[in-house]
């Protein structure tokens, strides 16, 4: 059994500040975008300028030629061949297919014309046909027979160039002739809908709907005293890491490879180039010391991180791809819209008592089910006695969407809490009684410490305190009935849920401490921290168990090869580092006690941690730490931390990490009725996240989470032209991102739980803003503003038609 | 990027020589935050580049504020910061508080007047490499049918609908600046107003200079009697306070006789509606001799907007461009704003 | 090659048996073989990628997703 967290919390809990800030403030702190190699050459990527186009014709003779230029490698990766004859003066290659388990396969045979355009690598390296032997394992690509290839959105990726500079290699695209046969596309999922037949995706655009039905709901609205039907809905928006994605690869002599990734997963990075290019996982080293931010969309080394360690490959010098602003908001990821058709029913006690959804929604050209929305009705769905949604996928020829800080989330919770805003106003109720009545109810079947059974409980202390916060009882009125003028005041609420299973997957995280005879500690995990403050994080749990400070703790983290770690996922690296250094350090710590009580001729057991010393509770006598490790000698005190799901099930492990959240936010704001614009006046955030670690990185996450709820609000939305199939806006110009002077009064009220044990929360603080800020401008106008982004545009519009 | 020749003469001659060998292949660099993002976005790709900027700084005919109010010039190169924070500029709160709401800090600090009124414009269609619209040799305005939210509302005539960015040229029309235009061998003087004009193909700026030439100075020389108080006043509409261009723009400048109420020489000017800032003597002339109130200013603002026909998305931008009218006419008569909560 | 025209809902019933080896999700960069631990994978909300493309999209240009990469025909196809 586990000893648990220290009942008295020093530094837990504590607001201090991050161990790497004046790193990072300073420049000193390199991210992945700053690293640069000697002789490292830059790449650069050729994609698509078609929303959906075949390639019909390419040639790459001009692009070689271009100063600077010194490879070229196909996105479609070469294949696995075994050499039957090199044949040097006829310049031919014949090949035949590498053997497999496949009961299916079929021997294959190929015989390729060696010369330009034909590039051939046996281990990682190009070689000539001078080099081959019949039964070599070859990987053979011909750029040729990317002649007819189907490309699904504008900005597919078709191959990629190295050269001495980001320019030469620009210039050479450039000089690449490709033609295409430009093929029909749809970027506007309504009009998937309305042509159920199309095909403009790898998979027909119309994906059949999902149904799912609780209760009865014609009888639901039936009994209900008002029913308000509307349309909601959120456009596309694109995660805009401010470090945008990709690697710097460089082979070493003896065919290992490390590369300097912009990642959320160093483990999974390292072992999935391992897997690509056919080497010992223990040969590839992914290291992310700092990380500018990626929220979901960087598990991997992705293309760019492919083609840069390829081409690095084919060059023997090291190869840097970070993609530009316009790469990065048409390619690396996007969260899905989501429009849904809302009829709701409710009584005047706050009664929900049916909810009905049909929506639809585009992830892209691929990757479908990121759009789904089955937590609908959100929040509310275990008291709603019925309800129905229908979920339709419209694939787009537009980038493909990735996880995005709470996938599902935010739109599942905008398509609820607009509905229980406009129910209310019919009602003629202020809203909070409906949420209130419709709470999920406490699990009594659940651990009474636990979010299931005491989740009633703890929503209503959450809105409780969001109501005093934010001032609700004198600035609540019904909706379009504050004060007069051209300026309306509003405000409003929306509630979110988050997370399961916190605590990793099966292979725990690890987490080592040393302490060396000088007093010297070092943690080191192979975790990364995405700007969470996870260094710090590790830096106080191990400072409290040693009684020192966090920045006598020397963190070593982000570098695959320092012990298993999971991907920064799901809101689970806090909930499993935290536990690994915890144990790590106590265990460390009882090495240390023993190694010195042997020399010392004490008790181990007699020893205990003060603050900068350690005490014999026996005798009263008292060492400063340095003078007690000391007595280590030539040895060094050492502990290992693990945690995952599995552990923490043990018993007595039940109070060091769970899952599950909740929180609730309000938003107050004014609107500009003549212009339509909206300022944002205060956020008030209430949040449980279980045990607070660090009280100032948490308050920091959740203002960071409601900032980006803020944007998407207000300001975010891909616009892409329905003629040529681009994105036009794939910049931060008419992108739009709000900075300092937009972002409001931001309260944050954070619930310590420290017997929940860690639980993570880079996710649910960026749930419910939208949707409260778009009910607090419901409670301006008195008239809904149903899609994000609440652009003037539509506000004015809104208001247009509300007038009539 | 192709390869270019890059000129920093020591002297404004030395400029304007080199410009006038270029024959319209140079491109003028000064704070460079318009022409370096054109030459990455494969934009622009200019043989020659010809800085503004000396060894020793630049060059001052083109990087001072001079005179006396009302007439004061301002060379081309003054960053717009120094316009926002100008002593001299105070009486002229229509440009000063222009300059000072343009992007954000970094901008102000390197863009210049030059800059702000012969920049190209933003129109995303423009601004997109594979994208051939009209001004890069095509046959069609993408805007048109397309993603439109954004740009021109006064469309009539116009084959390419783009909106000039200038939102430093309304406030210096109001106040009756000239242009001071010099190429090698000659010099010229132009009202601020004939300085631009609408492109619609390949080769043809937002500005009518022609490849020689170089916009110096800008002076403003409001006319106003002895004794007379010049008011005037901007206002734009921005959905973000940070680094956002203005949906739509209005200046202002009348003035008003010692006692009296009554709005007199009245200018008005609309920017980011159409392909040109655009002056509006229709709605000068309904203020023209009124005492300024919110139903003179309303009167006015209607005028203002009279003609407007608005894209497939930006109808919304006439109603804002009606309140930016009204607002600016009162901002400048110096009431109250009924606008703020 | 014809790939079998399934929506992207339906996932395997023994996905985790007979995947491909290349096949990757954020779930498993999270949750290793655990992945269907995960929330987002229990209501449908992953997106995958071949780790041979580092794309959603196959070596042989077809969606890398958790039925068809299950499907042992595909020319691609790794034997986990």
């Amino acid at each position: 059994m586990a000893e648990g967290w220290p009942k008295k919390r020093r530094l837990l809990g504590t607001k201090i500040r991050r161990i790497d800030g004046p790193d990072k403030s300073t420049g000193r702190a390199k991210y992945s975008y700053d690293i640069n190699r000697p002789g490292m050459l830059h790449g650069a990527i050729l994609r698509c300028p078609h929303a959906h186009a075949k390639i019909t014709r390419l040639d790459t003779s001009a692009a070689k030629k271009v100063p600077g230029f010194q490879a070229l490698a196909m996105v479609l990766p070469p294949k696995d061949w075994l050499v039957v004859k090199a044949d040097e003066a006829r310049k031919t290659l014949e090949l035949k297919s590498v053997p497999s388990k496949k009961k299916t396969d079929k021997a294959e045979q190929r015989t390729v014309t060696v010369g330009p355009g034909v590039t051939i690598l046996r281990g990682n390296k190009p070689v000539t046909l001078a080099d081959l032997k019949a039964d070599d394992l070859v990987q053979v690509e011909v750029e040729q027979d990317a002649v007819g290839r189907e490309l699904f959105y504008a900005g597919d990726e078709i191959l990629a160039v190295a050269a001495d500079t980001e320019e030469h290699a620009q210039d050479a695209l450039r000089a690449i002739q490709i033609e295409y046969q430009v093929l029909e596309h749809v970027v506007d999922p309504a009009e998937v809908l309305a042509k159920p037949g199309l095909h403009t995706t790898p998979l027909p655009n119309l994906s059949p709907g999902k149904e799912f039905t609780k209760g009865d709901p014609a009888a639901g609205f039936k009994a209900a005293e008002a029913v308000v039907e509307a349309t909601y809905g959120v456009g596309v928006i694109s995660h805009q890491c401010l470090e945008t994605h990709g690697l710097v690869a460089e082979w070493d002599a003896e065919g290992g490879l490390t590369v300097w990734a912009s990642t959320q997963a160093t483990v999974a990075t390292a072992a999935a180039l391992a897997g690509r290019f056919g080497v010992p996982p223990g040969k590839v080293k992914c290291i992310t010391h700092y990380m500018g931010g990626g929220f979901g969309s960087k598990f991997g080394p992705d293309v760019q991180g492919v083609l840069a360690a390829d081409l690095a490959r084919r060059t023997g010098q090291a190869v840097k791809i970070m993609l530009d602003r316009h790469e990065e908001v048409i390619a690396a990821g996007n969260r899905p819209s989501a429009y849904g058709k809302v009829k709701i029913g409710g009584k005047k006690d706050g009664t929900i008592t049916a909810y009905a959804i049909d929506c639809y929604g585009t992830p892209g050209y691929t990757g479908g089910n990121t759009v789904n929305l089955n937590f609908l009705p959100y929040v509310y769905q275990d008291a709603i006695e019925n309800f129905t949604r229908l979920h339709t996928v419209a694939f787009t020829n537009a980038g493909a969407a990735r996880a995005m800080r709470a996938p599902g989330h935010p739109q599942n919770c905008i398509l609820t809490e607009f509905a229980i805003d406009d129910l209310a106003a019919k009602l003629g109720i202020d809203p909070v009684i409906i949420r209130r009545k419709n709470l999920p109810p406490n699990n009594p079947k659940a651990n009474k410490i636990d979010w299931a059974g005491r989740r009633n409980d703890i929503y209503n202390e959450q809105i409780d305190i969001a109501l005093k916060l934010s001032g609700w009882k004198d600035k609540w009125h019904p909706p379009g009935q504050g004060k007069a003028g051209v300026i309306k005041h509003g405000i409003g609420m929306a509630l979110h849920t988050w997370g399961g299973n916190a605590a990793g997957g099966t292979t725990p995280n690890e987490c080592f401490v040393v302490i060396a005879k000088d007093g010297s500690v070092i943690a080191e995990s192979s975790t990364q921290d995405l700007g969470t403050a996870q260094r710090t994080v590790t830096a106080i749990v191990v400072a409290e168990v040693l009684g020192l400070q966090p920045t006598d703790i020397i963190v070593k983290i982000g570098e695959s090869t320092f012990g298993f770690s999971t991907g920064s996922g799901g809101s689970t690296t806090c909930p499993t580092q935290a536990p690994a250094a915890l144990l790590a350090a106590q265990q460390a710590r009882n090495d240390l006690f023993k190694k010195v009580a042997a020399k010392l001729g004490a008790d181990p057991k007699n020893f205990a941690i003060d603050v900068g010393k350690v005490v014999d509770t026996k005798t009263q006598r008292e060492w400063s730490w340095k003078e007690f490790c000391a007595k280590l000698g030539m040895d060094e005190a050492k502990g290992k931390g693990e945690w995952n799901l599995a552990i923490s099930n043990e018993p007595g492990n039940e109070n060091i990490s769970s899952g599950q959240v909740g929180g609730v936010q309000t938003a107050e704001v004014l609107v500009d009725t003549e212009t339509g614009l909206i300022r944002l006046q205060h956020i008030v955030a209430v949040q449980d996240c279980g045990l607070v670690v660090n009280k100032l990185a948490c308050e920091s996450q959740v203002a960071g989470g409601v900032i980006m709820g803020i944007n998407y609000a207000l300001f975010e939305e891909n616009i892409l032209d329905k003629t040529t199939g681009r994105q036009v806006n794939p910049d931060m110009e008419f992108y739009k991102l709000g900075g300092l002077k937009d972002m409001p009064k931001i309260t944050v009220h954070m619930q310590d739980m420290p017997e929940r044990g860690v639980i993570g929360i880079g996710e649910p603080p960026t749930i419910s803003t939208a949707a409260a800020i778009g009910n607090a401008v419901f409670n301006a106008l008195g008239v809904r503003v149903p899609i994000l982004p609440l652009t003037p545009k539509r506000v004015l519009d809104a208001l247009a038609k509300g007038g009539q | 990027m192709k390869n270019f020749t890059y000129y920093q003469p020591t002297s404004l001659s030395g400029v304007l020589k080199v410009l006038d060998e270029a024959a319209g292949k140079a491109e003028i660099l000064a704070g460079g935050t318009d022409l370096l993002d054109r030459m990455k976005e494969y934009i622009s790709q200019p043989e020659k580049v010809v800085s503004l900027v000396g060894f020793s700084g630049p060059f001052k005919e083109i990087s001072s504020i001079a005179g006396h109010p009302p007439t004061v010039t301002i060379g081309a190169g003054v960053k717009l910061v120094n316009i926002a924070e100008s002593e001299l500029l105070r009486p002229y709160p229509a440009l000063t508080s222009a300059a000072a709401q343009i992007a954000g800090p970094q901008i102000r600090n390197m863009g210049t007047l030059g800059g702000s009124l012969c920049q190209r414009n933003r129109c995303w269609y423009f601004r997109d490499e594979h994208v051939q619209c009209l001004l890069k040799g095509g046959r069609r305005c993408f805007a048109h049918d397309g993603e439109n939210q954004y740009h021109a509302i006064f469309t009539q005539g116009h084959p390419c609908v783009i909106v000039h960015p200038s939102t430093l040229a309304p406030p210096l029309m109001v106040l009756g600046a000239t242009c001071d235009i010099r190429s090698h061998k000659a010099q010229r003087q132009i009202p601020i107003e004939q300085l631009f004009q609408a492109p619609v193909k390949d080769g043809q700026r937002e500005h009518t200079l022609a490849p020689n030439e170089l916009l110096v100075s800008v002076t403003i020389a409001p006319k106003i009697p002895p004794g007379a108080t010049l008011r005037n006043a901007s206002y734009e509409v921005k959905q973000k306070e940070t680094s956002d261009w203005p949906i739509v723009q209005a200046s202002v400048a009348y003035y008003t006789e010692a006692g009296g109420q009554v709005a007199k020489g009245v200018r008005i000017a609309l920017g980011h509606v159409a392909p040109t800032p655009l002056l509006s003597p229709a709605a000068a002339k309904v203020l023209e001799g009124q005492e300024v109130n919110e139903k003179t200013a309303s009167a006015a603002a209607e005028a203002a907007v009279e003609g407007a026909r608005p894209l497939s998305q930006n109808a919304y931008k006439v109603q804002q461009l009606k309140v930016a009218v009204r607002r600016a006419i009162l901002l400048a008569s110096g009431a109250k704003p009924y606008w703020e909560g | 090659m014809e790939l079998p025209q399934v929506g992207p809902h339906e996932v395997g019933p023994h996905a985790g048996l007979t995947r491909c080896i290349h096949l990757q999700s954020k779930a498993m960069a999270v949750y290793g073989e655990g992945f269907t631990a995960d929330p987002d994978f229990q209501n449908d909300l992953t997106d995958f990628t071949c780790l041979k493309t580092g794309r959603p999209l196959g070596p042989d240009n077809g969606p890398a997703n958790l039925t068809q990469c299950c499907n042992a025909e595909r020319d691609c196809y790794e034997e986990y």
